[in-house]
């Protein structure tokens, strides 16, 4: 998914416990424990941050609001959620996750290191195995060395592959969230047509679409758009410019999960490079297919020119929890798509004329095809 | 010390080629050659995000470096690919190379330079990713040194340019709020009202916030916006934190939806006069942590000592980056001395027994013979209307 990383979170947190109920992460952690059987492991640490969250949130419900947080698991203990917060906001984070055992590090700017290895020290035995969950993308090179260092006492590895499997396939109630995320994407893609449609600039426009996700309870939205010109950029100032079209991408999330719109006011009946080259790769994608099979049906379509834009902006790949989630749609990716998952595939490219055109599809891939949702 | 600029291009431009001149003469006084100064994507409103402030680009991928010789123009490494257009009209930096990969290209810039051997500081190392965490070493024939102080040097207060967007951000946080109060209504949801004092920011040019917004009758503490409803009696609570060129600034606010009872007027007289407590003690040559018992010793006198420590507070105050994160927090571990162009939110914000949690507190600077508050009055607890929702 196109997107940005640089977004605070500042809308409606909630755990929705109608839909993810607590019996929902009792068995995610039952078959997490099997998967760290499989893999030898005895304890894991799944590590979460406020921009890129699935593992930490899939096992504990509650998407970080500032920095990092820590589930960590035992195959007969836990799971224990370390967060970087301090016990001033204890109260609330509990009513935002199932997990009871919390524990606070010594401040906003430490890393985990300390807690997480007594936490750690409480479970296992000194050897034990523990596998490390997202640890080395989402702390960075000096504070994930500190937590390796403070684990030294147990035989630490980097296992970001654990959940792979597991997060691949949505669970059902996963879907659901899923499906909810994504229609108030279109809602909120449609607030950003329909001003745009009323006379607004390509930037109060986009802006339109932030504010009606919000208001309907997006906790994060990112929507890029031609503001400035025929690439996708956010809204930074206020600007009265307005395009010929409005082009853009509208991502939304809602209780941990994605949902991702293009925008495009060109007519329905216009065929742009984007259109097609979408429909190419909506024909392409099958349980059993690659990533890349899909990138290349989008590649057929396009010429050498849109072809580069396109594959510059990507072309889209799992969505759950991460908007960006593996399998990976592009030129040469090997990752199946399995049945069970959800993929937001996406073209953003330039036409001859040099103008910008942008399409997406979300889709579900079934055992015997897929289901446009 | 007022700015004495306005945020628009030109003052944008004119800070960038002060700051990169700035930067050049501590890279001199340390015998550096090569400056590579990093940024993280995952800006957030504590942090410092010094490759942004070096060359006014809010960076959207993971990784950002701008690499900056002691001689010659500075080169801008930003991702993704696709960001190009964008990044030469934002920044003031006229060399911009967008690639998907960061690490790779800057180990290619520096072979095609010739800068291998030079001697080489790194900034904002602990913000890189893994990939460009290696990339700066490899790329290198001896290890670059830390040198996050030559851009602190320089960031650690606030130049004219910052101010004004700090003070710009204010003016924003203060339409919010006021906004805010005016769309309030009982039955309205918390994150309804956080979306609508959300969307007037961004209007007035807000380019992100930190916006915690709830209510309660008893708060515990102020937190994200939940789907509480809003009740006759509940004390609205607002930390209100946007952003203008990336620069944060925070007011912190307390509202009551009716009348206010006669505890609530009662603690918030305490918060205030320790704000007040504390503002009076700031300027240059202060400690942080003498700050902080000014405004403990307010709160303390008045039966509260219990309340000035965690779990009912967390801190008396902090800085927000951009460029700086100096004075950090407002606490008695300080050991930080404000000197001018030092900037934050003064907030004694904490817990009462009986009344809950209230919010006070500005964003104040430090002047050369003081300190001034950034908004127009003195906080104030606020009223709101018991209507019902339409």
């Amino acid at each position: 998914m196109i997107t940005m990383q640089n977004v605070l979170k500042r809308g409606r947190t909630a755990w929705d416990r109608s839909l993810m109920s607590e019996d929902e992460y009792v068995e995610r952690v039952r078959e997490t424990r099997a998967a760290m059987g499989a893999a030898g492991l005895e304890a894991v640490v799944a590590v979460g941050h406020t921009a890129h969250y699935g593992n930490l949130t899939w096992l504990s419900g509650n998407v970080p609001p500032l920095g990092w947080m820590a589930v960590v698991l035992g195959r007969e203990a836990g799971p224990v959620l370390v967060t970087g917060g301090g016990s001033r906001d204890l109260p609330f984070l509990r009513t935002q996750t199932w997990i009871e055992d919390i524990r606070t590090s010594a401040s906003l700017f430490a890393g985990p290191a300390e807690a997480v290895s007594a936490v750690i020290g409480e479970m296992v035995s000194d050897g034990a195995s523990v596998g490390l969950v997202g640890a080395a993308s989402e702390l960075g090179p000096r504070v994930h060395g500190e937590l390796i260092g403070a684990l030294s006492a147990y035989a630490v590895s980097d296992r970001d592959d654990l959940l792979f499997d597991l997060r691949a396939v949505k669970r059902p109630r996963e879907r659901v969230a899923l499906e909810r995320s994504l229609a108030l994407a279109r809602v909120a893609a449609g607030a950003a047509v329909d001003a745009w449609e009323d006379g607004a600039s390509s930037s109060a426009s986009l802006l339109a679409a932030e504010r009606v996700a919000r208001a309907r309870g997006a906790r994060d939205v990112r929507v890029l758009g031609n503001v400035d010109g025929e690439e996708l950029a956010p809204v930074e100032e206020r600007s009265s410019a307005r395009r010929d079209r409005l082009v853009g991408v509208c991502a939304v999330e809602s209780i941990g999960y994605w949902g991702t719109v293009a925008i495009d006011t060109a007519a329905p009946s216009v065929a742009t490079a984007a259109r097609s080259a979408l429909a190419a790769m909506v024909g392409a994608a099958a349980p059993g297919v690659t990533g890349g099979a899909v990138a290349e049906a989008a590649a057929d379509s396009l010429d050498g020119g849109s072809g580069d834009v396109a594959f510059a902006y990507g072309l889209g790949g799992g969505i759950g929890l991460d908007p960006d989630e593996r399998p990976v749609v592009a030129l040469g990716s090997s990752d199946v798509l399995v049945p069970g998952a959800v993929l937001a595939l996406h073209v953003v490219t330039v036409s001859d004329g040099g103008s910008l055109s942008a399409a997406g599809e979300t889709l579900r891939v079934e055992q015997d095809g897929i289901v446009l949702l | 010390m007022t700015a004495s600029v306005e945020v628009n291009a030109e003052s944008k431009r004119a800070a960038g080629a002060a700051r990169i001149a700035a930067v050049r003469a501590e890279m001199e006084e340390r015998g550096l050659d090569l400056l590579l100064v990093c940024g993280n994507g995952r800006h957030h409103f504590i942090g410092a995000n010094l490759a942004w402030w070096l060359s006014g680009v809010r960076q959207l991928g993971r990784d950002m470096v701008v690499a900056l010789p002691r001689d010659g123009e500075p080169v801008l490494v930003a991702s993704p690919r696709w960001d190009a257009a964008r990044a030469s009209r934002r920044g003031w930096i006229s060399d911009v190379v967008a690639v998907d990969d960061v690490a790779v290209a800057v180990d290619e810039l520096v072979r095609a330079r010739g800068w291998r051997a030079a001697r080489t500081g790194v900034a904002g190392r602990a913000a890189a990713s893994s990939e460009l965490a290696a990339a700066l070493v490899d790329a290198m024939e001896r290890e670059p040194e830390e040198a996050d102080d030559a851009v602190l040097a320089v960031a650690s207060t606030h130049d004219e340019w910052s101010l004004a967007c700090i003070e710009r951000s204010v003016e924003i946080a203060e339409a919010g709020y006021r906004h805010m109060l005016d769309v309030a209504r009982l039955g309205m949801p918390e994150y309804e009202l956080a979306a609508a004092a959300d969307a007037h920011m961004r209007a007035a040019g807000a380019d992100d916030n930190f916006l915690l917004i709830s209510a309660s009758q008893h708060n515990l503490a102020v937190h994200a916006p939940t789907d509480r409803e809003l009740q006759p009696g509940d004390v609205i609570l607002g930390e209100i934190s946007p952003s203008v060129e990336g620069q944060f600034a925070q007011i912190c606010r307390s509202a009551v939806v009716g009348e206010p009872n006669s505890m609530q007027v009662e603690v918030y007289g305490v918060l205030l006069e320790a704000y007040q407590a504390g503002f009076e003690l700031c300027g240059p040559g202060v400690s942080v942590p003498d700050v902080t018992r000014a405004v403990n010793a307010v709160v303390t006198k008045a039966g509260y000592e219990r309340y000035t420590k965690p779990p009912y507070m967390r801190t008396r105050g902090h800085a927000m980056g951009l460029g700086t994160l100096y004075p950090a927090d407002v606490s008695e571990r300080s050991e930080v001395v404000l000197k001018p162009g030092m900037a934050f939110v003064l907030h004694p914000n904490q817990y009462f027994p009986g009344p809950g949690y209230f919010l006070c507190g500005d964003q104040v600077v430090i002047t050369e013979d003081g300190a001034r508050a950034l908004s127009p009055g003195l906080p104030t607890l606020d009223t709101i209307a018991g209507t019902v929702a339409a």
